[in-house]
């Protein structure tokens, strides 16, 4: 135990090797970029504008999500500081997302809060610090690390939530978030306390080797179920991030309460990083046979059927009643972590089609800019400090604001899944992994997933198209007015262009899914085995593309 | 691990009595004595402490100082450890490098103070 705890101390003092510190580089960025934004707000002018800051978080993300880009090729075999974050083009892809999720929201930001007449540093500088959290969380090779991310991540949003303190409905959301949020972490640290008790470490590469360990000793069945209890926890927790469907009460009342543009960035980046967890965490963590199951033994595949199944057909059909197009929007967002599960459940039900997973991939990011723009788009009107929510409040719009509505349709189309727009590819990649499965195990439950999905396409279509005929269509009940800066028609556009872009020319942003997934390091080795049988697979075929 | 090495312990334990011993004493013996009905009250951090818990209500500052006095608490729990151990850091060489790092985590805590200042955070009205 001495010598033990001697090394341990030699551990922790030798500093770690200069190319372990790029595995820093974005995290290391955005908190740079906050911390000098504290100075920043300090040393501001009181009563003027605070839109500079705006931009100057704006440009720090950007930064961030640059530096992603220079490390793409730069990648670290093993996991780094004595194997607690992952340095690979798979966290890299998600920190870039969430990166570009907040940028474009908070360039959407700075008129609506003057409208709110809360205009204050103290949001640009909660948004900056939860992503820093999320950069870790998609980084993350250790249970503790990536809770730590999750809280530094999660945190934030609360108060973001209840940022407009003068409105009981925004108080109310964020004491909602607050609460429930707490109780989601608190049953999320007692699951990898469970997983700690069992395998004796919560690295996720030894977790998965120890398990694999203990069951090889011929632990039964009924050992694991102490570790199936903290998966199934941890599987909740993050269940809970992605508003899945049990775990999706809160959304709708804290996304209705809300500023609009922070549940832009609340729907998008949370949803985002929830996934890259779930999917890094369960397939390096806890692929054994035992835990996975897979129809009805139980395991997390199972319950993750479960999340989709619910998830869709409640998200969908709740939807169709909303008259609140930010509630609608809340329940479409259950209705899609849905979809995504069914991505989750074929890809990870195999070693063999691990690389499936690069449909989720895709479906978030045109997710992630659809939603962005259609929340910027209601954040752009306002009067007198109300916010433009219902249906009826977008009466006319459309046409006495071109621009706007354009965007409008084409986020809105995305999200609906109608071509020529990201959206549409989206989900039919993710029905087609579902069915591809299906056909290749010979497993109806696959299937079935894929009718309610599409079913629910069709319901949505209803809902989203609703907004169209409203906002071109129906009289305006009453006047609004433009909340507009510069920098937030930059970013609406962009958004618009990204949807379009995405689903027009999908080939280069589908090759950079597909390499961000084959480079997720830590992976066991008959997945590790699969993608090494896709790359073989690419290389032919780019090697007959050349002659 | 014998009953010996315990011996500090005592040693601190009977110190501490003393000295509070000592100085309740000297107060008690050579102290000035003038009471007023408020300097007879427990202390309580300022609120009565006798009477309706409904009726006296908190003052919203001592949230402020609850806010500060955390920030502090752990600066102090991550600094204590760092001090003890650098000088096994240096001897290893590695005595720069461990000051510049805990450099870095006193100035981020160092900004929130800027921040906690020009907030107001630290004036009492």
């Amino acid at each position: 135990m001495q010598l033990l705890s001697t090394l341990t101390t030699l551990g922790l003092l030798t500093p770690p090797e200069g190319a372990e510190l790029v595995a820093l580089v974005p995290g290391a960025i955005v908190t740079l970029v906050a911390v000098v934004f504290i100075l920043l707000d300090v040393f501001h002018n009181k009563g003027t504008s605070r839109e500079y800051q705006a931009y100057f978080a704006a440009i720090g993300l950007v930064l961030t999500a640059a530096s992603c880009w220079y490390l793409w090729d730069m990648g670290l075999e093993r996991p780094v500081f004595f194997g607690m974050l992952y340095l690979d083009r798979y966290s890299l892809f998600f920190s870039g997302l969430a990166c570009a999720s907040a940028a474009l929201m908070i360039l959407a930001s700075p008129a609506f809060l003057r409208s709110h007449q809360m205009d204050r540093g103290e949001y640009y500088l909660l948004i900056l610090i939860s992503v820093a959290g999320m950069i870790f969380m998609v980084q993350a090779a250790d249970l503790l690390t990536m809770f730590i991310a999750f809280e530094v991540m999660s945190i934030p949003l609360y108060v973001l939530a209840s940022f407009l303190r003068k409105d009981s409905r925004s108080a109310e959301a964020g004491m909602k978030y607050f609460i429930l949020g707490a109780f989601s972490a608190a049953l999320m640290l007692y699951g990898i306390a469970l997983i700690y008790g069992a395998t004796g470490t919560t690295n996720l590469e030894y977790i998965r080797e120890n398990l694999f360990f203990l069951s090889a000793a011929g632990a039964s069945h009924g050992a694991f179920g102490m570790v199936m209890i903290g998966v199934l926890l941890i599987l909740s927790g993050l269940a809970f991030k992605v508003a899945a469907f049990p775990f999706h009460i809160w959304a709708p009342d804290v996304y209705t309460g809300s500023p609009t543009p922070s549940v832009g960035f609340m729907a998008t980046a949370v949803k985002v990083v929830g996934f890259a967890t779930m999917i890094r965490v369960f397939s390096v963590a806890f692929p054994l046979e035992v835990l996975r199951g897979g129809f009805f033994g139980w395991g997390w595949i199972d319950v993750a059927f479960v999340f989709a199944i619910g998830s869709m057909l409640l998200g969908n059909l709740v939807a169709v009643t909303q008259d609140n197009v930010k509630r609608m929007l809340a329940y479409y967002g259950i209705a899609h972590a849905g979809y995504l599960s069914i991505g989750f459940v074929a890809a990870n039900s195999h070693p063999s089609f691990f690389l499936h997973n690069d449909a989720i991939l895709y479906s978030l990011t045109a997710y992630t800019v659809a939603l962005v723009g259609a929340f910027g788009v209601l954040s752009y009107f306002g009067r007198r400090g109300e916010a433009v929510e219902t249906y009826a409040d977008l009466g006319q719009l459309g046409i006495k604001y071109p621009k706007m509505g354009m965007i409008m349709t084409i986020c809105v189309l995305s999200l609906a899944g109608v071509p020529p727009t990201g959206g549409f590819l989206a989900k039919f990649y993710i029905f087609r992994t579902g069915v591809d499965v299906g056909v290749q195990t010979g497993e109806m439950a696959f299937i079935y997933m894929v009718i309610v999905g599409v079913i629910g396409s069709v319901i949505g279509a209803y809902y989203y198209l609703k907004v169209i005929v409203y906002m071109y269509m129906k009289p305006a009940l009453r006047e609004v007015r433009p909340l507009a800066t510069k920098g937030k028609l930059w970013a609406l556009g962009a958004c618009a262009a990204a949807t379009l872009y995405l689903g027009v020319f999908p080939a280069k942003p589908i090759d950079v899914c597909r390499s961000a997934i084959m480079s997720m390091s830590g992976v066991p080795a008959e997945v590790q085995a699969t993608i090494d049988r896709g790359q073989m697979e690419l290389d032919r075929r780019l090697q007959v593309d050349e002659d | 691990m014998v009953i010996a090495d315990y011996l500090p312990l005592l040693v601190l334990t009977a110190m501490a009595l003393g000295v509070v011993t000592v100085i309740i004493c000297l107060a008690q013996f050579f102290g000035p004595k003038n009471p007023t009905p408020e300097k007879m009250m427990p202390y309580e951090s300022g609120s009565d402490p006798i009477g309706e818990p409904q009726a006296t209500r908190f003052s919203v500052k001592f949230y402020m100082v609850a806010i500060s006095f955390i920030l502090f608490d752990l600066e102090t729990i991550f600094v204590i450890p760092w001090a003890m151990s650098w000088q096994d850091s240096a001897a290893l060489g590695h005595g720069l490098y461990s000051f510049a790092v805990m450099a870095i985590f006193l100035s981020i805590l160092t900004v929130g103070l800027v921040y906690e200042w020009s907030q107001g955070g630290l004036e009492w009205d």
